[in-house]
C-alpha cells in the first residue's frame, strides 16, 4: 500500500490499469494520484502501453492461428509426391464432399461459431459493431475498475431492457443476438453501475 | 494530458526530484485549517484547494468519462465539496483526500447513470437508436494505431518464452504466480521481461515522437 510520500510502484500502477486491484489497495493509490502528477504521467504511460500490448498480443495470436493452419497444410508429405497418393486423397475428397452435402443439410441445426468483439473503454470509443445470429465473445476493455471481483455484467437493448446477462472477466460468450442497438453493462457486485459499452449488431 | 507524454515511459520512481518533494509535502498537509478556512469562506482558502486538487480530479473524470463538457464537470464536483464542506458534511477535515476522491466517483457513475436514462428517453421518442459520436479524433486514433504497431514490433522481435509470457499477462490476464509457476520463472525475471518490453515501448515511442516533430518542424 503506497504511502502518500512514496511514489507509487510500477506493480502498482499496472495492477491498477488492468484492473486488479482491491477497494483497499486502490483507495490510497487513488488519493495519492489526486495530488501527484508525476504518477498521473506514469499511469496515462502505462495505459498506453498496456491497451496496446493487449491488442498486439490479440492481433498476434489471430494472425498466428492462420500462419499455423497454413503451416500445417504446407507441411503434409503427400504435397512432394501426390501421385503416389492419388488415391486417398481421392477418399479425401469424396469424404469432403459428403460432409459438405451433410453440413448443408445441417446447417440449420449447426451452431455457427463465435464471433469476437472487442468492447473498449467508454472514453473515445465507437459502438462495437458485430455480425447478427452468431454468438459473441465479448473481449471486455476492463482497464481502471479497481473495485475488486466479481463484477456482474448484462446487455440490454435500445429500451433498456436486459436481454442476457454473464459473469465478467476478460471475456464473455454471449447468445446470438437480433439486429440492433445494445449496451453492455459492468457492475459491482453490489449493483452500481461501473461501465457501458455499446454494441452495434447488423445483419 | 498531453499526448507527447504517451510514450515516454520512466521505468524508476524518481524519488529526489522537485515533483517529489511536494509530494512529500502534501504528505504532512494538514487538512484541517484548510477545511476551516473554507467553512470559514476564505476564497483564498477555496482557491488553494482548486490549486491543489484540479488537476488530479480533471485526470480521473477525463479517464473515466472522456474529454466531453469536462470543464463544467470539473465545476460541478469542486461546487459538490466546497458545499459539503461548508455545510458541515466533512465530519472528519483530515479524510478530505479520501472525501475528494468518493466525491469523484460518484460524480461519474451518477454520469454514467444518466447517461443511460438520457438515452432511454431519446430511444422511446424516436425510430430507432440515437448514440452520441465517441469516435476518437483522427490523431488519437492514429496514436493508438501506433502504439499497436510498437508493441507488435516489440512482440515479434523477442525470445518466444518473453512473448508468451506478455501474452499470458496482458492478453489473458493470467495472474503473475500462475505465469512463474507454470514458466518455471522467478519473480525477478517475470518483472525484467515485463520492464525491458515497456522500456523498448518507450524508446521506439520516442523514435517516433522525435521524428515526427522533426518532420513538422520542417513545413514550419
Amino acid at each position: 500500500m503506497p504511502r502518500m510520500a512514496d511514489h507509487l510502484t510500477e506493480e502498482d500502477l499496472e495492477q491498477y490499469c488492468l484492473g486488479g486491484l482491491t477497494e483497499v489497495r486502490c483507495a490510497p493509490l487513488e488519493e495519492h494520484l489526486l495530488l501527484c502528477e508525476t504518477c498521473r504521467d506514469r499511469l496515462t504511460e502505462s495505459d498506453s502501453f498496456v491497451t496496446a500490448m493487449r491488442q498486439a498480443s490479440r492481433q498476434r495470436s489471430e494472425e498466428h492461428k492462420e500462419e499455423r493452419a497454413v503451416a500445417i497444410v504446407a507441411s503434409r508429405p503427400w504435397r512432394e509426391s501426390w501421385p503416389g497418393q492419388l488415391a486417398p486423397m481421392l477418399i479425401a475428397a469424396l469424404l469432403v464432399v459428403c460432409a459438405a452435402v451433410w453440413s448443408g443439410r445441417q446447417s440449420s441445426m449447426s451452431a455457427p461459431l463465435p464471433f469476437a468483439v472487442e468492447l473498449t473503454a467508454v472514453r473515445g470509443a465507437a459502438p462495437a459493431p458485430a455480425p447478427a445470429g452468431r454468438p459473441l465473445l465479448l473481449e471486455l476493455d476492463l482497464t481502471g475498475l479497481s473495485d475488486g471481483r466479481p463484477f456482474a455484467g448484462e446487455v440490454v437493448d435500445a429500451s433498456g431492457s436486459r436481454v442476457a446477462e454473464f459473469p465478467v472477466g476478460a471475456t464473455a460468450l454471449l447468445k446470438a443476438l437480433l439486429p440492433g442497438g445494445y449496451f453492455v453493462r459492468i457492475h459491482k457486485s453490489s449493483g452500481e453501475l461501473l461501465r457501458e459499452y455499446a454494441l452495434t449488431v447488423k445483419r | 494530458m498531453s499526448e507527447a507524454t504517451v510514450l515516454t515511459v520512466s521505468v524508476q520512481p524518481m524519488s529526489d526530484s522537485p515533483q517529489s518533494t511536494a509530494v512529500n509535502d502534501l504528505a504532512q498537509h494538514a487538512w484541517s485549517p484548510l477545511v476551516e478556512r473554507i467553512r470559514a469562506g476564505d476564497p483564498a482558502a477555496m482557491e488553494e484547494l482548486y490549486g491543489l486538487f484540479s488537476k488530479g480530479i480533471r485526470f480521473f473524470l477525463c479517464r473515466q468519462l472522456g474529454p466531453q463538457d469536462l470543464d463544467d464537470r470539473v465545476h460541478d464536483v469542486f461546487l459538490t465539496i466546497t458545499q459539503a464542506i461548508r455545510s458541515g458534511e466533512l465530519r472528519e477535515p483530515e479524510r478530505l483526500m479520501g472525501y475528494v476522491r468518493t466525491v469523484v466517483r460518484r460524480h461519474v457513475a451518477a454520469r454514467i447513470d444518466a447517461n443511460v436514462h438520457a438515452r432511454r428517453r431519446h430511444t422511446s421518442l424516436e425510430d430507432g437508436i440515437v448514440l452520441r459520436d465517441h469516435s476518437p479524433d483522427p490523431e488519437r486514433l492514429a496514436i493508438r494505431s501506433e502504439n499497436v504497431e510498437v508493441a507488435l514490433r516489440i512482440l515479434n522481435s523477442i525470445a518466444r518464452r518473453d512473448r508468451e509470457v506478455l501474452v499470458r499477462f496482458y492478453l489473458d490476464e493470467q495472474p503473475a504466480e500462475q505465469i512463474c509457476r507454470e514458466m518455471n520463472l522467478t519473480e525477478t525475471q517475470f518483472r525484467l521481461i515485463k520492464s525491458r518490453a515497456k522500456a523498448r515501448f518507450g524508446e521506439l515511442g520516442k523514435a517516433r515522437l522525435s521524428r515526427r516533430v522533426g518532420f513538422a518542424a520542417r513545413f514550419r
